[in-house]
């Protein structure tokens, strides 16, 4: 019973290590996200907390699987249904989370500046967190209050819209991993992938 | 990529080979990989980042996983300089910038400390190596953690529900004393009252024995009177004055 209270707090702390990296690439990618993909993903860093770890055993069972099923086969076949089960229900997680309402909206691309500012600030964090100095605390403290000043201007786009409406714009764009092509007439937007 | 380096070289080292044998054939694994899958900017710059860190271990060098970034951008740029208009590739890039720039330095100032402070946490011995605020944690967690093995024995054993057993009958015991001493004061208090009106009943017996007396002292009178008897008073007035 005793060694329950040391590991329930290594689990507690894998999971807010989980959460800081994916809260951290959630703001950080924030700007690129809304520049290329038009478009803020709030429930992103709860899905990536049950992804993760999903990830993080369907990839090892992938080559042991693979590894298993080339030395002996009847073991391949053995260990390739609950690794089916883990992608399955991987692929029915992501989509579940992507339909719920307002998890997800659309947003125009910021302004080069408060990129800019975004990133200067990230650099400063970044330099501040590697070379800790103690008399230098106030420019911690802004660019952490810049940095995410200015994500909320990026997620919220207090700017007038760039785009007539009724004009129809078209996004074409090559991530490495399929392509994605947007369609937006007036206030329908059509997607294809 | 990591994960399949991983599991190469832990293979390698169960199977108790070299290190330089164990990081070539990572090495070869990893370029097997890079050649099968599709060379695009994320699988270009994890191959180049683990095979980088790989070549480093086999100089006895760590190399922090920005500085292996950095050095497979610079590759990659080198090699093809238009990759920096690539999306994939910037945002490959800046999440690797994000995770190792922001969130593994923070975590290792915040959280990992917590983390190594839990190894051997039984033995006190250790606390010396651990910084004062780790100490203070591994103190405050052999508490909680000797507080519950100790209730937990109990309950395991059933001296839990003895010792419960044993307060219950303690609790009722003194609350038994304290209705008798309630009774008891009631009871005396009954009494007194009791006494009081016994005591009260008395005088009222006495006022109304006296009023009967009185009573039947008229009732004799009218009935002398009613008769025409006069007694002699002790005046000797005849009657007339009625006593």
């Amino acid at each position: 019973m005793e060694e329950c209270v040391p590991t329930g707090l290594r689990w507690g702390l894998r999971g807010v290590e989980l959460a800081v990296v994916s809260a951290v690439l959630q703001v950080g990618m924030l700007p690129m996200m809304a520049k290329d993909f038009h478009r803020v993903t709030l429930q992103g860093p709860v899905v990536n907390l049950l992804a993760v770890p999903m990830t993080g055993v369907i990839v090892p069972l992938g080559f042991l699987t693979l590894a298993s099923a080339m030395v002996w086969a009847p073991v391949g076949r053995l260990l390739a249904p609950p690794l089916g089960w883990l992608v399955a229900l991987q692929g029915h997680l992501v989509p579940w989370f992507a339909g719920m309402g307002h998890g997800s909206y659309r947003i125009p691309g910021p302004p080069w500046w408060l990129m800019a500012v975004f990133f200067v600030c990230g650099v400063i964090l970044a330099a501040f967190l590697r070379f800790e100095n103690t008399k230098w605390r106030w420019l911690w403290w802004s660019a952490i209050g810049g940095g995410l000043t200015a994500a909320a201007v990026i997620a919220m786009y207090p700017f007038p819209a760039r785009v007539v409406r009724g004009d129809l714009e078209v996004d074409v764009l090559d991530v490495g991993q399929g392509g994605f092509d947007s369609g937006d007439f007036a206030e329908r937007e059509h997607s294809a992938d | 990529m990591g994960a399949l380096a991983f599991l190469v070289y832990w293979i390698g080292r169960k199977l108790r080979l070299s290190r330089v044998l164990a990081a070539v054939i990572l090495l070869g694994t990893l370029l097997a990989y890079v050649a099968v899958v599709e060379q695009r900017a994320p699988v270009l710059r994890a191959g180049l980042m683990a095979g980088i860190v790989v070549l480093a271990s086999l100089f006895y060098r760590r190399l922090e996983v920005l500085n292996s970034a950095g050095l497979a951008g610079v590759i990659l740029l080198v090699a093809k300089p238009q990759k920096l208009l690539d999306t994939s590739f910037q945002f490959s890039f800046l999440a690797i910038g994000c995770i190792a720039g922001i969130a593994v330095p923070w975590l290792e100032r915040h959280v990992q400390p917590y983390v190594r402070a839990l190894e051997g946490w039984r033995d006190v011995t250790r606390d010396g190596a651990f910084s004062a605020r780790q100490v203070q944690f591994r103190m405050d967690l052999r508490d909680v953690a000797h507080g519950l093995g100790a209730w937990s024995g109990k309950v395991a054993s059933g001296e839990w529900r003895e010792e419960g057993r044993k307060k219950k009958n303690e609790t009722q015991r003194r609350s038994g004393r304290r209705e008798e001493k309630i009774r008891t004061r009631r009871a005396k208090r009954k009494a007194k009252i009791e006494n009081r009106k016994w005591k009260m009943g008395r005088a009222e017996g006495h006022r109304k024995t006296r009023g009967r007396a009185a009573r039947l002292r008229r009732r004799a009178l009218q009935t002398r009177e009613e008769d025409g008897w006069k007694s002699a008073c002790r005046r000797g007035c005849g009657g007339d004055c009625g006593e």
